[in-house]
């Protein structure tokens, strides 16, 4: 599988009045033809910050890219303007977590089809079509288009696809309105969807039903996708390869049986172990806060929660990413490169164990000075 | 934590129910024209009947618009039902005036959705955690002043945080200030309305941990509001699954994931992606789910859930199920259970 899209050591800060916050630090990313990676993390990790970079919607300023390149087959489209602006028009397309926001209140679904439909990718109209929109004549759906829309409307499961197109965003449901917003993202043919969190309004039954049919549309256009999530179920069901991020910094990455299989990074190993399960719900969590990005912590950002956390190595420099055997890479100093699995898998088994005495200690009093979880305060 | 006991299931026989609710109904009116004539009414909550025990969790679980947080609020006494009757701890809180509510409401404390909206940000930490005090008049200037400290200290958080504004903290810290205010009176019934649905998973954890600590030191009887199966399945002793208004089914918890038996449970718990294989044996055989809940200002005739139903025949869209005792404290209100109508 050839690559559709390289992320090389991207590095995105942003200018606050606290200070320059250094929010990606060093990201590397690839997604294969007809791949879906999903990059999961929680809340303040940055994921939303990649993807925004990707398609070139980062709001700059306070946004600043430092350092890094973005290639979309080839083309680097953080430095060659008019390519990024092409393959922004023509082959990628979003979704977003929330339709209300991004769904106009005033405008019919049928007339926002048409604006994309009509619009997407021109970059000046005529007179001729200004005029005709401005007494309102212009912006419809030809025939071809409307049943374009009406087929795409059908394929997301919407009933009704007709009668849809003369609606108001006000009157669906919220399953209804992200359907919409999938079917504007796919109605001109992308090669490349990123998708931000698109279920996380949802309740679950919909946000299952919207799930299989986002699947579904995956594997029938050949999408090439990145999923932005913060729920590791929903990375499991659509992604092939996932990559968890932590703190603008990329943790680990496996292909998603590897990763639900034996997460390797300690964060991934919290992380999982913090999701309420059917089966057993017994996790200490992790403790501390995620670290305020505009005086990260030296060396690995996580260190400071981290349960298996070195002193004098893990403190010191930027982690590189190693790759272990089977193609995956973790960014932690428990390994090294080119460890076999079994190694690594033992080596996590051991040493990774997330207890709860420190913060309990210190409920009782009997640890002095700081809190644990007061060093990364903001 | 590992020495303390398990959490156990309060013995039934001996003790008596802590908050008994009976067919509770609240309905909302619908106006319309100039002199705001009610032409209809939205039934949020529609007849709902459970117990609550001393020291037990009782979880309610339902997608959004179902009614539960309007449950909450009406069982929390911050609104009045339009029907049926709440009794705590002995007393019916229908038929109290304000006044005779005050004793009532320190017994029944609410933590809430999203603590950055339900703390003041221009209070700061030890002023909101002493407010209720201060309200129901408890204590003088210096006690109230220990009183901070120590609630602080019992919800995991640094004494020196009293003097920080909400802004300061991260939102698990946050939501530990509401859990430390709701403490404050020291209650007997806390309302949890999603604790934790605004906080990250690693968090959550820690929430739910200090939680489950609290209730075993003070016997708190919880009454959780949730959307999320699994973090109830460990939770909550009892489980009610809510859907426009009504309970659809009501067991134990271990009951209810072991042998769901309404068929919306058994679509909730197709619905929940899981991140581990072992899981897969509480989830039911592959259910293809269909549409949203519908408007509960016109709720679908018959059995409200018909439209979506999954095991759905003839007399579902004319007569509406019962709520059936199927086996011993396992509740179902479907149609299949009832002999009569099963086809």
């Amino acid at each position: 599988m050839a690559p559709i899209l390289e992320v090389e050591d991207l590095k995105v800060h942003f200018d606050t009045y606290e200070g320059k916050q250094q929010v990606l630090n060093g990201i590397d990313l690839t997604v294969n033809e007809g791949e879906t990676v999903a990059i999961v993390g929680e809340s303040g990790c940055g994921k939303s910050v990649t993807a925004r970079t990707i398609i070139g919607t980062l709001a700059q300023p306070p946004g600043e890219i430092v350092s890094g390149e973005v290639r979309y087959r080839g083309e680097d489209l953080l430095s060659d303007r008019a390519a990024a602006q092409r393959v922004k028009n023509e082959e990628m397309a979003m979704i977003f977590q929330d339709p209300m926001t991004h769904l106009s209140p005033v405008f019919t679904i049928g007339t926002m089809m048409a604006d994309i439909i009509n619009y997407r990718g021109k970059r000046s109209i005529s007179w001729m079509r200004m005029i005709r929109d401005a007494i309102g004549r212009g912006n419809r759906l030809s025939a071809a288009d409307r049943e374009r829309c009406v087929e795409m409307f059908t394929k997301l499961q919407i009933p009704d696809p007709e009668g849809i197109l003369d609606r108001y965003p006000v009157e669906l449901s919220g399953g209804m309105r992200q359907r919409v917003l999938i079917a504007m993202a796919l109605i001109t043919d992308p090669d490349f969807l990123i998708a931000d969190e698109p279920t996380t309004a949802l309740d679950v039954t919909v946000q299952s039903q919207i799930l299989d049919i986002l699947a579904e549309r995956i594997a029938e256009q050949n999408l090439s996708v990145i999923y932005v999530t913060h729920n590791l179920g929903v990375a499991r069901k659509l992604a092939d390869r996932i990559y968890v991020m932590y703190a603008g910094e990329i943790a680990e990455v496996a292909t998603t049986e590897q990763l639900f299989d034996q997460p390797m990074h300690p964060y991934s190993i919290g992380l999982l172990e913090s999701i309420p399960k059917l089966t057993e719900f017994d996790s200490e969590g992790i403790g501390g806060l995620i670290p305020n990005y505009t005086d990260p912590p030296s060396g690995c950002r996580f260190h400071p929660r981290c349960p298996a956390y070195m002193e004098g190595t893990c403190d010191v420099e930027q982690v590189p990413a190693f790759e272990l055997g089977d193609g995956r890479y973790v960014a932690c100093y428990l390994y090294e490169e080119g460890m076999d699995v079994e190694t690594a898998a033992s080596i996590a088994d051991t040493e990774v164990e997330y207890e709860d005495e420190e913060l309990e200690q210190f409920a009782a009093g009997q640890t002095g000075g700081t809190p644990p979880w007061e060093e990364d305060e903001p | 934590m590992s020495e303390e006991p398990a959490m156990t299931t309060p013995v039934r026989e001996q003790e008596s129910a802590l908050l008994e609710v009976r067919d509770l109904e609240k309905y909302y009116p619908i106006t319309a024209g100039l002199f705001r004539r009610q032409v209809g009414s939205v039934r949020a909550v529609d007849g709902v009947s459970f117990d609550l025990y001393p020291g037990e969790t009782f979880a309610i679980v339902g997608e959004s618009g179902c009614g539960k947080t309007t449950l909450a609020k009406t069982v929390a006494a911050l609104q009045e039902p339009t029907g049926g009757s709440i009794v705590f701890d002995g007393r019916s809180i229908g038929e109290l005036s304000n006044r005779e509510l005050k004793p009532v409401r320190r017994q029944v404390q609410v933590v809430y959705q999203d603590p950055a909206s339900s703390l003041n940000p221009r209070k700061r930490i030890k002023a909101i955690v002493a407010e209720p005090l201060i309200v129901h008049d408890i204590g003088t200037k210096a006690e109230r002043r220990e009183r901070v400290d120590e609630l602080l200290e019992q919800v995991d958080l640094p004494v020196e945080y009293k003097y920080r504004y909400p802004g300061g903290l991260s939102g698990g810290q946050q939501q530990r200030v509401a859990i430390a205010r709701a403490l404050a009176l020291n209650p007997k019934l806390l309302v949890l309305d999603e604790p934790t649905s605004a906080l990250d998973v690693s968090v959550q954890a820690k929430v739910i941990k200090l939680l489950e600590r609290l209730q075993r030191e003070y016997g708190l009887a919880y009454l959780i509001i949730t959307h999320d199966l699994s973090l109830v399945k460990n939770f909550a002793d009892r489980i009610g699954v809510m859907y426009l208004g009504k309970f659809m089914e009501l067991a134990s918890s271990d009951d209810l994931f072991d042998n769901p038996m309404n068929p919306y449970t058994e679509q909730l718990l197709s619905a929940i992606p899981i991140v581990d294989d072992e899981e897969l044996k509480y989830k039911p055989a592959e259910i293809s789910l269909k549409g949203e809940a519908p408007d509960p200002s016109s709720p679908p005739s018959g059995c409200s859930f018909h439209p979506r139903c999954h095991k759905v025949f003839d007399a579902c869209s004319k007569i509406d199920p019962a709520f059936y005792d199927v086996e011993s404290d396992h509740h179902v209100r479907c149609l299949l259970y009832d002999d009569d109508h099963r086809e």
